[in-house]
């Protein structure tokens, strides 16, 4: 045996010396890009120059960001609006999954789908097609309800507080939190229930008295995942907040950076400000997370659904309503849209036009936002499997002494909202003369996108390595195979079904989202979220929903695409 | 005429092409503990499900307390929690976010009694179950046997019509097992109160029930006092189900009004038995012989007396209180009894076997 040891302890020390290599390469690599950009977002709220001009330290930003009446207007409304739509989806979402977990719902798994497309509907889309249909002027439902009830003036506006709140809720407030909490619900221990049930508590009391308080830590943590998600919207209020200047801070600070010249001292104070406000719950979720649960969940569940018997239809038609409006409605409308000479005007002589689609198709602009979209989103699915798989196993698998703040690394761009991971990107490549030609490239989105679904993508993976047992590995070592090579064709091989679904909902949202790329996209690398966008802003209404359109039938068609092949893309493996 | 507390009346469920009830009729006398036994997916607990008005029946009625809550040709149900039972689930169910007298309190605020009494029910039932001093525990902080009298105090403190119990010791350890087995009985006892006790452990049925009915393929065997059944079991499922019991071949020699000889191979002379389980066999035919391995006596110097049978000793093994002995007999069949500690046995020597035939019964082959 000494034989033996002596010929393989160097080559094995040298391999051992490449990996450890590698797994610091990995660890220093995210490190920069996470954190180097929150530390320039701090470090220039000090600072009043602009990027690349001589440094000018002063308090100026920061007294604009907290003295200014829009500022705090801004933060007010953020915390607001958060808040409010939060208090309405959450009870109508337990409700919701209660229904489709534990009742004898019709049509429960038809619409267990329909939410999970509504959660691949991009929130654009969504805003574009609800602006047809509750617009102050022209909105199609409000004409309709004004008419019916024949009130004098329109009842809704969709470009205000509470339209702000309506479309949110529209577009992921209540889907998300329904497919995190189904099948938290479902996992519920049914004894539990049925305990209650026999003791003589009806079943509403059922849900409120035992099933709730039961599933109250999973409920904390959706609740508070989707208020930090919350302080993320962006694109809805930039749009319907804009007639009466309803900012919230991350509008705020696209619009001070899109003003000329651009004042970065105070969106950088802001940004930091928004994290300040966002602590408490970065830490309460933590805990919430990491704290020992009720061990509510058991293997053997042969639990009986709840029969709704008089309640059933009743129950059907809400969920059906609920479910109507979050997509269909929306989509019809947008496609409705695509096909107006002006957007809204139906009562011109000929109200009816295939111009828009012809105009978008053969415009240059388009084709090459086209070409940017598809670059970006397979840019950021290839990058996303590599990175995500590499920090997963190492976070796992190995014994590397920084796995801890790896995995911390991971979490971290969760918390981060998209327009200020945006905002520190663009310093970054701006500040550092290294990266400045990268600016304007596609390279840069790719990136930003990758951090953005970094989070859950790599829960996604370490949850399944965990699953897929150590001795697997270990089998492969013993028999003669390497570390690298037991990845190759052990462990990658297993883990395929999961790297192409985290690779396709990399690129779902690196298609879909807009506010991490916010401040990054020029026209040259300008995707079509970002085109579509534009257009808005422009108010082209018409190709905003020609646009639109096609980004939903990307998103929806590589998800249904990718579902038909048996890959549930989706929220529940990182719940 | 006992009052009966429960009644299931040609009870049929059905899980897609699985019919786990079939047809199951029971009564549950005021005051005994009536048991389900069965192996597991014999319908056992699905018939306890539909009792507790946790599944609903696909044909069949029941009656709870002479009152009809079930029937599906009136299409009737009335759902679990109109009904007025008490239930210990297998998992014990407790919810994990109430304290233990907030548990055992659940039911009485259901039915709106007032505070004070509650109180005075709580540490009643928690004084009989004797867990009086950890009223403010959560209950996740408790252990296997607390959770289950947790459990059993608070489907107890609501003075059900009727207890049901499904699995409710399979989740302790052995000697726990056997410490709840007398407590629940002494409680029943002492309150006089009815049961419906699902398990498949025969000890566990056999030790604390009135009545037990063997449950096989999703309807009853056999009805009856647990003494009853291992003795006189009525088909080769409940006889094969409880106890050990020895199979011998043989071919009926001889019959009359109450005895059947049977010729053995290898065997000098009939052996008469008097048990029987099919008084219906001809003579010529072709049966079985069936034995308790208590029931065999062992004579260490062989004879050929009546009902003696010889043999040789195979293997000898020592099971801790005992020796199980296994006998090849002379015309090929293997038989094992039980000697006590002691006994001085080498494996190959030939001792003789005595059936009591009383204790033989004769089924068909």
């Amino acid at each position: 045996m000494a034989g033996i040891s002596a010929t393989v302890f160097p080559a094995r020390l040298r391999r051992w010396e490449l990996q450890s290599l590698l797994f610091n390469l990995v660890l220093a690599t995210l490190a920069f890009v996470v954190l180097y950009p929150l530390m320039l977002i701090v470090l220039n709220s000090f600072q009043t120059a602009l990027p690349g001009e001589a440094v000018a330290y002063s308090l100026q930003g920061w007294r604009a960001a907290l003295t200014e009446p829009g500022m705090r207007a801004a933060v007010a409304n953020t915390i607001g609006l958060s808040l409010t739509r939060e208090l309405i989806a959450l009870p109508l979402a337990i409700v919701l999954a209660w229904l489709l977990a534990r009742t004898d719902l019709p049509g429960r798994e038809w619409f267990g789908f329909m939410f999970w497309l509504s959660f691949f509907l991009p929130s654009l889309a969504v805003t574009l097609g609800w602006i047809l249909l509750l617009d102050s002027q022209y909105g199609l439902l409000n004409t309709a309800v004004a008419r019916l009830f024949s009130l004098k003036q329109n009842p809704f506006d969709i470009y205000s507080w509470w339209g702000i709140v309506w479309t949110h809720l529209m577009s992921l407030s209540i889907s998300v939190k329904v497919m995190l909490l189904t099948p938290a619900f479902r996992n519920m221990d049914a004894s539990l229930e049925e305990a209650a049930q026999v003791c003589g508590a009806w079943p509403l009391r059922t849900l409120r008295r035992v099933i709730v308080p039961v599933m109250a830590p999973a409920i904390t943590v959706v609740a508070l995942m989707s208020a930090i998600r919350a302080l993320e919207a962006f694109e809805i209020e930039l749009i319907l907040g804009a007639p009466k200047r309803i900012d919230v801070y991350s509008t705020k600070i696209f619009r001070l950076l899109h003003q000329e010249p651009p004042s970065f001292a105070p969106a950088t104070a802001l940004s930091v400000i928004t994290l300040a406000l966002m602590l408490p719950l970065i830490a309460l979720q933590r805990w919430v997370t990491t704290r020992r649960r009720y061990t509510t969940v058991t293997g053997q569940s042969k639990s009986q659904r709840l029969r709704l018997r008089r309640w059933k239809w009743p129950a059907f038609s809400l969920v059906l309503f609920v479910v109507l409006l979050l997509t269909v409605v929306p989509a019809l409308s947008l496609l409705m849209g695509t096909f107006m000479r002006l957007y809204g005007f139906f009562n011109l002589a000929q109200p009816w036009t295939l111009r828009n689609w012809h105009d978008v198709l053969y415009d240059p602009i388009f084709l090459s936002s086209f070409g940017n979209t598809f670059l970006l989103g397979f840019g950021t699915a290839v990058l996303a499997v590599l990175v995500y798989s590499l920090v997963a196993y190492i976070t796992v698998r190995t014994r590397f002494w920084g796995r801890a703040a790896l995995d911390l690394l991971s979490w971290l761009p969760f918390t981060l909202p998209g327009i200020i991971l945006s905002l520190g990107f663009l310093w970054l490549f701006l500040d550092v003369p290294l990266f400045r030609p990268f600016y304007g490239g596609l390279f840069l989105l790719v990136l930003a996108s990758s951090l953005n679904s970094m989070t859950l993508g790599v829960q996604v993976i370490k949850s399944n390595m965990v699953q897929l047992g150590f001795d697997l590995e270990e089998a492969a070592w013993v028999t003669g195979g390497t570390r690298w090579y037991t990845f190759r064709r052990v462990v990658l091989p297993l883990l395929t079904p999961v790297l192409l679904l985290v690779g396709i909902m990399s690129f779902i949202s690196a298609t879909r989202n807009i506010s991490h790329i916010a401040l990054l996209v020029t026209s040259a690398n300008r995707p079509l979220a970002m085109l579509q966008l534009d257009f808005m802003a422009d108010a082209r209404y018409e190709a905003a929903a020609v646009v639109g359109t096609i980004v939903v039938l990307l998103t929806v068609g590589v998800a249904l695409v990718a579902r038909l092949f048996g890959l549930r893309v989706g929220l529940h493996h990182g719940g | 005429m006992e009052e009966v507390v429960l009644k299931l009346a040609a009870v049929t469920k059905a899980f897609g092409p699985l019919k786990a009830v079939r047809s199951l009729s029971l009564e549950v006398r005021k005051g005994e503990i009536a048991t389900l036994l069965g192996p597991s997916g014999c319908g056992k607990t699905t018939t306890l499900r539909l009792v507790a008005g946790l599944e609903e029946p696909d044909e069949g009625e029941i009656f709870e307390a002479g009152k009809l809550i079930v029937s599906v040709a009136q299409g009737l149900f009335t759902p679990p929690y109109k009904r007025n039972m008490g239930m210990v689930f297998q998992s014990y169910a407790l919810w994990p976010n109430m304290t233990v007298a907030q548990n055992v309190a659940f039911p009485l605020e259901l039915r709106g009694l007032a505070s004070k009494i509650i109180r005075e029910k709580v540490r009643g039932a928690l004084d009989l179950v004797n867990l009086g001093e950890l009223e403010q525990r959560p209950v996740p902080l408790l252990s296997g046997g607390q959770q289950q009298r947790v459990a059993l105090a608070r489907a107890l403190v609501y003075e059900p019509d009727l207890l049901l119990l499904d699995e409710p010791f399979s989740n302790l350890d052995a000697k726990l097992r056997e410490q709840m087995r007398v407590e629940v009985k002494l409680l029943q006892k002492k309150l006089g109160i009815s049961a419906l006790f699902v398990t498949h452990d025969q000890i566990e049925a056999m030790s604390l029930s009135d009545r037990v009915a063997v449950m096989h393929d999703g309807d009853i065997e056999q009805l009856g006092a647990p003494l009853e059944l291992y003795e006189r079991p009525r088909t080769p499922f409940v006889r094969d189900f409880l106890g050990k019991t020895i199979i011998l071949q043989g071919t009926v020699a001889a019959k009359d009004q109450e005895r059947i000889a049977v010729q053995m191979a290898g065997a000098p002379r009939h052996l008469s038995c008097l048990n029987h389980a099919s008084p219906g066999v001809a003579v010529g035919q072709k049966v079985c012989l069936a034995i308790r391995p208590e029931d065999i006596a062992a004579q260490l110097s062989p004879s050929d007396g009546e009902n003696a049978l010889r043999g040789s000793i195979e293997t000898c093994l020592f099971v801790g209180d005992h020796y199980e002995v296994h006998l090849r007999l002379d015309g090929g069949g293997l038989v094992f009894f039980y000697l006590p500690r002691g006994a001085d046995l080498e494996e190959g020597r030939v001792i003789s076997v005595k059936f009591p035939p009383e204790r033989v019964s004769v089924w068909p082959a």
